[in-house]
């Protein structure tokens, strides 16, 4: 919904735009550069407004999503007792702060160790030619991607534990997401392996029903019904990668 | 006893001019020849040795003088004038970033010495600080008729941070590289109303002019190092200390030029009567048959519709990526094409730039326009013909990216550069390449003339603009021509053809396009039906037939118009296509001329959409989004490019946010 909000102004730009020309039809079997260009100087402050938006929605939801969370695993952590809406927005309020530094932490742990298995081979494939490097970019990938679980991993057990604990000792949380995620490492990584793979198996369905065309507004509300469905799932498997982590913390 | 020695090797290939070996028979006059005898010390990146050369004074002049550029000197300092145009710094706090060209020795083909007649001249600038054009007064004025013989001995430094020419550690391409002789143009050759030298500065933007020549040149490398050139390979002997000799032999050329690096990797092929050699770095071998199967594409295109290839040799090169500033250049026998390492295939950057190069050997290399002075000639022709030959060769609309899912055209990439300029109106297609006002030479002199080129194919017809082309090589091959000379051409070949019906001749299109600043656009402005409920008299039928007409209140009849404007100032003729609501369609013609035009129809059908120019040969049409208009628009495309849009959002918002 939210995103609908920043890309209508564009699409208006571009009905607008195209007012009553059959031109819409350039694009009907896909991209066509020459629509785009022909849109005028107009494009450029529209798409400038249009990535303004998406960076906002981007920033807003990351908080929001951060806020929500908070709830989320209070409510999983304590799924013996009845609790109340009242009770989850009380806890999101209560872990906001927390939960986010320990996003922001876990993000630059990412962002660090991704620069140095990516970035420094590709600082060193400027000063050289050749496979060998192409080689070693292509081994740093693979293990950054496999290093993603266990970062996931790390801020879902932080995260359990601030809930549990409370929300004062952020760096003590990380340190525990730390030696849970080690401790029993084999269980916890096969665990999030196998969510992520889920994950992947939806985006995979997504990026097949981008590639569907429909040809009327029928087609269009089916396609735009189809891809809410993938969404929603995908916001349920993660609420059940949270459900298993906080699962995996009390046993 | 060393200078002896070469004086006689020099001799001997000095002979060897006059012979053939490449060709059968002499393309050119081989008004200039070149011999080299030449060592590239790759540790002081320097290439030093003597060049005899001749020059026949073909006009009828007494000629005093000789010019010589001496393109090496424009990285000199950072105060020549390509440095100055070009803001550049040369801003290398050493030696070896600088590049320059001396001549140690200078004597005629009697052994006068000239060394103390030679002057730095400055023609296009006045600046004095500019080495790159030398005048040598001759001890012997040139009679017409004779042969001015040339021996220079001189030591070429190349620059790092290769422009063009240049080092990047082991690498070498060695361009522009040697003194060399001007053109001088008679009385009435090209736009000269008496004999003169043409003979420019190097300048930041814009390329060169030169005879075409022969060249026989002898290079010393070390022995690891692998060569490549835009001659024919002759002999690769070893000589002593490591140290080999190559020697190359190029006929009517405009440059020679040369690669020496010990990682290249070669990959050799032909086409029909041309041995194709292909200079690569390790990690491309996966881009080797697409390098070749785009050469043999152009040659094949080309061969069909300009004229053969006249050469049984070609190599060109993908540079490494230190060697990544001499990419994208040409030099007729041996061009420079431009990738990067694992380029997915769908990705036609590198086919694109190795047809444009290649294609780079008729427009300058076999018909020698003058890149200083007409830059479109060549950047423009040539842009205009890779356009053909990628969207003919990989597809329409896939011309520059062919992705299953997703394609770009070639023409769309073209169009579109001049299309979002906002100084497309500034100037027109004539200046000097370094004239055109700042950031508009690549607009103007590659992108607006191919899009022009494409309009006039679109106007008079593929086969007709193929035969406009076939004639001005036929004609100017190995010869210099100018705008003018393409022109007459086009005049001549679309009379012929077509007769008047384009009018008298063709210069009512290159008056708006080669020599006009105004922009093409035309839109449809409108569509109305209006119902005629009684009418008594006379009207035109949907054929526009008059007719006796006598309306009831029982009869439905629509008097229907679609309106058409004229937006920018070019005018030029385009075709409507109207569609009306039974299904009908109507093709008309409008010669464009006016600032508006209604074309109506009466009848019981209503208009529905009309569309100027359905085919899109009007490809400078600045706005293809007004040249329709629909009483249906059908905004599904649009709103299912944004559901898609919003979709693909929503999945990465929910990736980053975990």
């Amino acid at each position: 919904m939210a995103i609908s909000l920043v890309a209508g102004p564009f699409q208006r730009f571009i009905t607008t735009s195209v007012g009553n020309s059959n031109a819409a039809q350039m694009i009907k079997e896909g991209f066509n550069i020459s629509f785009w260009a022909d849109l005028g100087p107009g494009l450029i402050s529209a798409l400038s407004s249009l990535a303004s938006g998406v960076l906002l929605l981007i920033l807003t939801l990351f908080f929001i999503n951060i806020f929500l969370t908070g709830g989320l695993f209070d409510s999983l952590r304590a799924n013996s007792r009845r609790y109340m809406t009242g009770d989850f927005f009380k806890s999101s309020a209560k872990l906001f702060f927390a939960y986010l530094l320990a996003t922001i932490l876990v993000l630059f742990m990412i962002l660090f160790f991704g620069g140095l298995v990516i970035g420094v081979p590709i600082i060193i494939s400027r000063a050289s030619e050749g496979d060998g490097l192409t080689m070693l970019l292509k081994i740093s990938s693979i293990i950054f991607i496999l290093s993603i679980p266990i970062f996931l991993l790390i801020i879902d057990y932080a995260r359990t534990w601030l809930s549990a604990n409370g929300p004062s000792k952020v760096f003590k949380a990380i340190a525990y997401g730390f030696k849970a995620t080690f401790s029993g490492f084999i269980a916890s990584y096969v665990f999030m392996v196998l969510m992520m793979a889920i994950q992947g198996g939806f985006v995979f369905l997504a990026s097949k029903l981008l590639s569907f065309n429909p040809e009327t507004g029928g087609g269009l509300l089916v396609l735009f019904l189809l891809s809410q469905v993938l969404l929603f799932i995908r916001l349920f498997l993660r609420a059940w990668r949270y459900g298993g982590v906080v699962a995996m913390y009390f046993t | 006893m060393k200078k002896l020695y070469l004086f006689a090797v020099l001799m001997g290939i000095s002979i060897s001019t006059y012979g053939q070996i490449v060709v059968e028979t002499p393309l050119s006059d081989r008004v200039t020849a070149y011999t080299f005898d030449v060592e590239l010390d790759p540790e002081a990146k320097t290439v030093s040795g003597i060049m005899n050369a001749y020059w026949v004074n073909i006009s009828e002049n007494i000629v005093p003088d000789i010019r010589l550029h001496m393109y090496p000197n424009a990285f000199r300092s950072n105060k020549s004038t390509s440095s100055t145009e070009s803001g550049r710094s040369l801003r290398g706090s050493h030696e070896i970033d600088f590049g320059w060209v001396d001549i140690l020795s200078i004597h005629d083909g009697k052994g006068a010495d000239l060394f103390d007649s030679m002057k730095y001249i400055q023609p296009d600038d006045q600046n004095s600080n500019d080495m790159t054009v030398l005048h040598v007064i001759l001890n012997e004025a040139a009679m017409p008729g004779d042969t001015v013989k040339l021996n220079i001995e001189f030591i070429s430094k190349l620059p790092s941070r290769i422009r063009r020419t240049g080092f990047a550690d082991d690498f070498f391409f060695v361009a522009q590289w040697f003194p060399k002789i001007g053109v001088y143009e008679p009385a009435g050759m090209r736009y000269s109303k008496e004999g003169a030298w043409n003979c420019h500065q190097y300048h930041s933007i814009g390329e060169y002019y030169a005879n075409h020549s022969v060249y026989d040149v002898s290079i010393i490398v070390p022995m690891e190092y692998v060569t490549g050139s835009g001659g024919m390979l002759i002999s690769e002997d070893e000589i002593d200390n490591g140290k080999k000799r190559v020697v190359y032999r190029a006929e009517d050329i405009v440059d020679f030029a040369w690669t020496a690096w010990p990682d290249y990797l070669v990959a050799e092929d032909e086409w029909e009567h041309v041995k194709i050699r292909f200079l690569y770095p390790p990690g491309r071998e996966d881009q080797v048959g697409r390098q070749l199967a785009a050469v043999k594409n152009a040659l094949e295109y080309l061969g069909e519709r300009v004229g053969p290839y006249p050469w049984p040799h070609l190599t060109f090169v993908d540079p490494p990526k230190k060697g990544a500033g001499a990419g994208g250049m040409e030099y007729t026998t041996i061009f420079t094409s431009g990738s990067v390492d694992k380029i997915p295939e769908f990705v036609l950057m590198p086919e694109m730039t190795t047809v444009h190069e290649f294609i780079h050997a008729y427009f300058m290399g076999i018909i020698a326009s003058n890149e200083f002075e007409e830059p479109w000639l060549d950047e423009g022709m040539t842009s205009y013909w890779e356009v053909r030959i990628m969207d003919h060769y990989y597809g329409p609309g896939k011309g520059i990216i062919n992705h299953e899912n997703f394609g770009i055209s070639d023409w769309s990439i073209s169009r579109m550069v001049y299309v979002m300029s906002g100084d497309k109106k500034v100037v027109d297609n004539t200046p000097y390449s370094w004239d055109y006002p700042e950031g508009t030479y690549s607009m103007m002199s590659y992108k607006k003339a191919a899009t022009w080129l494409l309009t006039l194919q679109g106007i008079i017809g593929e086969e007709t603009i193929d035969k406009v082309f076939r004639r001005y090589y036929d004609e100017w091959g190995f010869d210099h021509p100018t705008r003018s000379d393409f022109v007459d051409i086009t005049n001549e070949v679309v009379t012929e053809l077509h007769g008047d019906r384009f009018g008298e001749d063709m210069n009512w299109f290159f008056n708006q396009t080669l020599y006009g600043t105004g922009i093409c656009d035309y839109k449809v402005d409108g569509i109305s039906n209006s119902k005629i409920r009684s009418f008594k008299g006379m009207m035109k039928s949907d054929t526009g037939m008059v007719l006796h007409a006598d309306l009831t209140d029982g009869d439905t009849i629509f008097h229907s118009v679609a309106r058409l404007q004229r937006l920018g100032e070019v005018m030029l003729p385009v075709e409507l296509h109207v569609h009306f609501e039974s299904g009908d369609e109507i093709s008309e013609q409008w010669d464009g001329k006016a600032t508006y035009k209604d074309f109506e129809y009466w009848g019981s059908d209503k208009i529905l959409w009309a569309t100027i120019d359905p085919d899109f040969k009007i490809a400078m049409d600045v706005n293809l989004i007004n040249n329709s208009y629909t009483l249906e628009p059908d905004n599904v495309p649009v709103k299912r490019f944004m559901r898609k849009f919003v979709t693909i959002m929503q999945f990465l918002i929910l990736s980053v946010t975990f």
